[in-house]
């Protein structure tokens, strides 16, 4: 009996853990879009990045190598017409999912902005990043979920506007 | 072979290779047969023909399904590139906002 209770526990702790790390738009953050001037919602799984990657010309091979082996990408951009359309409530509920298995390697404050980045660890590699950035009138959450390597993220700086200097290599 | 074991033999095929007349009628009924058109036509021309247009015409489908399916999946991915692009625009213009506040707060400091 007890080889069984012991496996169900350590079963219950990892699939807990895993989940803890899994990170979701929060429903609140996607109710904010008719309150929006202007919305970007980009969800691309594993299957769709595949795809993807395949239709990367022949300029945009570090593209491809970088998001071949993703599994989902998520962009929420609002950006209204007047301040207030949201809450710091809101922005928590995205942080909330961050505070296991996730570790927070900026955090810029200046005149109303503030940006956000966490990393996730994975056992040997970064297993994901979400950057949250927020204005007054402008709520941004970029998630890229899979293993990323830093360095060929680096490497696009020039080519997509990514700055090399703020990803650690 | 013994000579009258031969001559059996010989007899026998004599018999079964003796020339018999037709029974009474039979040309009659062969020519009434042909003119009434009951002769089969050359057998399985018409069947082939029917065979060869099913099997065209499931081609032709299975070739217009496919390459509907593959204009979806194009159309899927080269909208799928463009999204990954502009999530990547947008993730770069985010990260270098956050330079630029790093580097306006490094300067600040005395």
């Amino acid at each position: 009996m007890k080889p069984i209770l012991s496996a169900a526990a350590l079963t219950l702790l990892v699939s807990s853990s895993a989940f803890a790390q899994s990170f979701q738009i929060p429903d609140r953050i996607e109710q904010l879009s008719p309150k929006a001037r202007e919305t970007v919602n980009i969800t691309l799984d594993g299957p769709l990045l595949r795809l993807a990657s395949q239709f990367m010309g022949a300029d945009e091979q570090e593209i491809k190598q970088i998001v071949s082996s993703l599994k989902a990408v998520h962009v929420r951009t609002f950006e209204f017409d007047r301040d207030g359309q949201f809450s710091e409530g809101d922005v928590e509920s995205i942080r909330a999912q961050l505070r296991t298995g996730w570790s927070r390697i900026v955090d810029a404050r200046e005149e109303g902005e503030h940006v956000e980045m966490y990393v996730k660890h994975d056992t040997e590699q970064l297993g994901g990043l979400v950057v949250i950035a927020t204005e007054r009138k402008e709520l941004s959450i970029v998630h890229i979920d899979g293993p990323i390597n830093l360095k060929q993220l680096s490497l696009l700086g020039g080519h997509l506007g990514i700055p090399s200097g703020v990803i650690p290599k | 072979m013994t000579p009258q074991r031969h001559n059996e033999l010989h007899d026998a095929l004599r018999r079964a290779f003796r020339q018999v007349d037709p029974p009474p009628g039979f040309a009659e009924r062969v020519l009434q047969r042909t003119s009434q058109g009951a002769v089969p036509k050359s057998i399985g021309r018409g069947a082939w023909l029917r065979w060869a247009t099913a099997a065209a015409l499931a081609i032709t489908a299975s070739g217009g399904l496919w390459y509907r399916a593959e204009e979806r999946r194009r159309t899927q991915g080269e909208e799928a590139r463009r999204q990954v692009l502009l999530s990547l625009q947008i993730t770069g213009s985010r990260l270098r906002e956050v330079q630029m506040k790093i580097n306006r707060q490094q300067e600040s400091r005395p």
